[in-house]
């Protein structure tokens, strides 16, 4: 986590240094919705210590998927924007049932380079609500994202993103417990004010 | 930041809140699933590239597509629900065999002078049994209907002249009980062998003995006629056999379980022999306790370890069994029905005679039989195959074999179809006949069905 928080501030600082002036000023908002497939890339069951990585059918894999969602995000200052979305993600397991996924996250969007192209650095988290067959629980995730935006005009643009979420399921009882790791590839259409 | 603190604050409530009393959590039922839930029953054979198998009571034939990934498509619905609710399976399936399915069937005749006669009897007659042979291209021509809409056909609702039928004629006289009793069905040289049982009438006083006979029809690929080979296998005074099934062409296993005949099994009276409406009983003179092979009128048995050829003595007009010592071992046989399905591949070589079965949930090898380990009689007890990760493996029939090439050396591997885990490859440890692999056919493993030996 050090880590990343040391890239998100080298980061800032080198795009402070390259941007001239911020388009944006304290108060602008922008709405994103989003859709795009998602690939389950790595996860690790507790209850044998086993892990599996990719996607796939049988031996503890999952289908590829796909996410939709839709985000409001409001500039606390000239680059950082923050806001919520609420997303559904669907994977199929191997009998053929659906796995879904609805994170309701809490977002903060760094936008280093920003005006006609964009290059928006994007973390959030919050509550995930996920349900398979008859078993439901709400647990939490994490998404961490890379994308570039282009506007057409003044206030529509789209975007393509790239992300890895972190989706762990923890319990008292540490046999039931597993993460899962996804990919989430995306394009989006915003709107901003 | 309130509202950051305020909503991160909810999930910590929210996680705590909920509840989840499965013994596994929901990721882990999810990516745990497995996509066959449906119990694999029996396998009833191969024709065009597909195997066909019984699922949850239904006819499904199984393939693989491009990437080798078994599919299954139901083609017969015979487990349904009729109006009444009842299950009316009435009609099973037992054999795939060239381009037929072959059923038996106890389903009541509906004619109108049965729906007559039905509402003024006590009890209903048991119904004469029959059983008929479907073309498999008959049934797909019912899989889709007018519309398009894929259905399900019941046998019933294949039409009489679809169905080349033969009527067991024997007149109905226990209540309530079938007239006859399907035992097994077994292939060989062009013919279908269907064994069944009569059950005989009550005779009168405090004798409830009841006499049955056993009866075999054969279909053969040359004429759509089938015929009764009739075998009456014991007199009326005889305890006969309470349990038969065949186990090559022409060969009966047949046991008794009557605590009264004690020295049945020193009789040896559970091997028959039948040729052209003749049943000849095999004399051993040991007692075997495994299992008889055999095929194309040539038969082995193993018995305490030992293999005995069984030959016909034109002599004394009957067949025996007579203890050999060298390459008895030529034969190629398995049997569907059953608790164990005997295999013998690679006849070729001397270096790796195998004979294997499967037994209860368990594979068995009978290790090495090369003219030299012949000899050598305690190297024939049949060893339960080690395979890893066989935990969830239950084996239900051995359906084909396959070489490869490794180095120069051939590596049989062998196709069995599972209960739920659907198909697997067994590979014997080359050089070490009690242990194996099994690995599940699907795309990653690179297997076809076609790319097997298919014995029937």
């Amino acid at each position: 986590m050090k880590r990343v928080f040391t890239v998100l501030l080298a980061a800032l600082l080198l795009s402070t240094a390259l941007s001239a002036a911020p388009y944006y000023d304290i108060g602008d908002q922008f709405l994103t919705i989003t859709a795009g497939p998602t690939t389950p890339v790595y996860y690790y069951n507790n209850e044998d210590q086993s892990s599996v990585i990719g996607p796939g059918s049988g031996d503890g894999r999952i289908s590829e998927g796909g996410i939709v969602s839709i985000g409001y995000e409001v500039f606390v200052t000239n680059y950082l924007a923050v806001g919520g979305e609420l997303g559904y993600q669907f994977n199929f397991a191997s009998n053929g049932n659906v796995l879904t996924s609805v994170p309701i996250h809490a977002k903060l969007t760094f936008l280093p380079i920003q005006g006609q192209f964009e290059l928006p650095i994007s973390f959030s988290i919050g509550a995930n609500y996920i349900a398979f067959e008859d078993l439901a629980q709400i647990t939490f995730s994490a998404t961490v994202s890379i994308g570039f935006n282009y506007f057409f005009d003044r206030h529509w643009g789209i975007g393509i993103n790239a992300g890895l979420s972190v989706l762990p399921e923890l319990y008292t009882d540490s046999t039931k417990n597993s993460v899962r790791l996804d990919v989430p590839t995306t394009i989006s259409a915003i709107y901003r004010h | 930041m309130k509202k950051l603190i305020f909503i991160f604050f909810i999930t910590i409530l929210a996680i705590l809140a909920s509840c989840n009393d499965s013994n596994q959590g929901v990721l882990q039922s999810a990516h745990n699933a497995t996509a066959e839930e449906r119990p694999i029953s029996s396998y009833l054979g191969f024709f065009d590239s597909m195997i066909y198998v019984i699922r949850d009571g239904d006819l499904f034939r199984a393939s693989t597509n491009g990437s080798g990934t078994v599919e299954y498509t139901k083609i017969l619905e015979v487990t349904y629900q009729t109006e009444s609710t009842e299950t009316a399976n009435h009609d099973f399936p037992f054999l795939v065999y060239d381009k037929y399915v072959y059923i038996a069937s106890n389903a009541p005749e509906t004619t109108s002078s049965d729906n007559e006669s039905s509402s003024s009897d006590e009890h209903q007659d048991p119904a004469p049994y029959k059983f008929y042979r479907v073309l498999i291209s008959d049934i797909e021509k019912h899989v889709t209907n007018k519309n398009g809409e894929t259905i399900y056909p019941k046998p019933s609702d294949i039409p009489e002249n679809e169905k080349e039928s033969f009527s067991i004629t024997s007149t109905p006289i226990t209540p309530d009980k079938p007239i006859v009793e399907f035992y097994s069905s077994n292939i060989a040289s062009g013919k279908v062998q269907i064994l069944y049982k009569v059950l005989g009438e009550e005779r009168g006083g405090a004798n409830y003995t009841t006499t049955r006979h056993y009866g075999v029809i054969e279909w053969t690929e040359f004429s759509s006629l089938s015929k009764d080979g009739t075998i009456t296998l014991t007199n009326q005074d005889d305890t006969i056999p309470t349990n038969a099934i065949i186990i090559g062409d022409g060969v009966l296993k047949a046991t008794t379980d009557d605590p009264e005949i004690e020295d049945f099994e020193d009789d040896l009276n559970d091997l028959y022999i039948w040729r052209n409406g003749k049943m000849y009983t095999v004399r051993t003179g040991t007692t075997y306790s495994n299992f008889p092979l055999g095929s194309d009128g040539a038969y082995a048995l193993l018995a305490d370890g030992k293999i005995y050829s069984i030959n016909y003595n034109y002599r004394e007009g009957k067949y025996n069994a007579t203890l050999t010592n060298n390459d008895a071992f030529t034969f190629d046989v398995y049997k569907r029905e059953g608790n164990y399905v005997p295999f013998y591949r690679d006849e070729t070589t001397t270096r790796h005679h195998i004979v294997g079965y499967i037994s209860g949930n368990g594979i068995y090898w009978v290790e090495d039989f090369t003219d030299d380990t012949l000899s050598d009689q305690s190297k024939a007890i049949p060893k339960l195959l080690g395979i890893s990760n066989d935990n969830d493996i239950i084996p239900i029939a051995f359906i084909g074999t396959y070489e490869r090439t490794i180095n120069g050396e051939p590596h049989p591997e062998y196709l069995i179809v599972t209960q739920n885990n659907g198909f697997y490859v067994l590979q014997p440890t080359q050089g070490d006949n009690n242990r194996g692999k099994m690995t599940k056919v699907e795309a990653d493993a690179g297997y076809s069905f076609s790319q097997f030996e298919f014995i029937e």
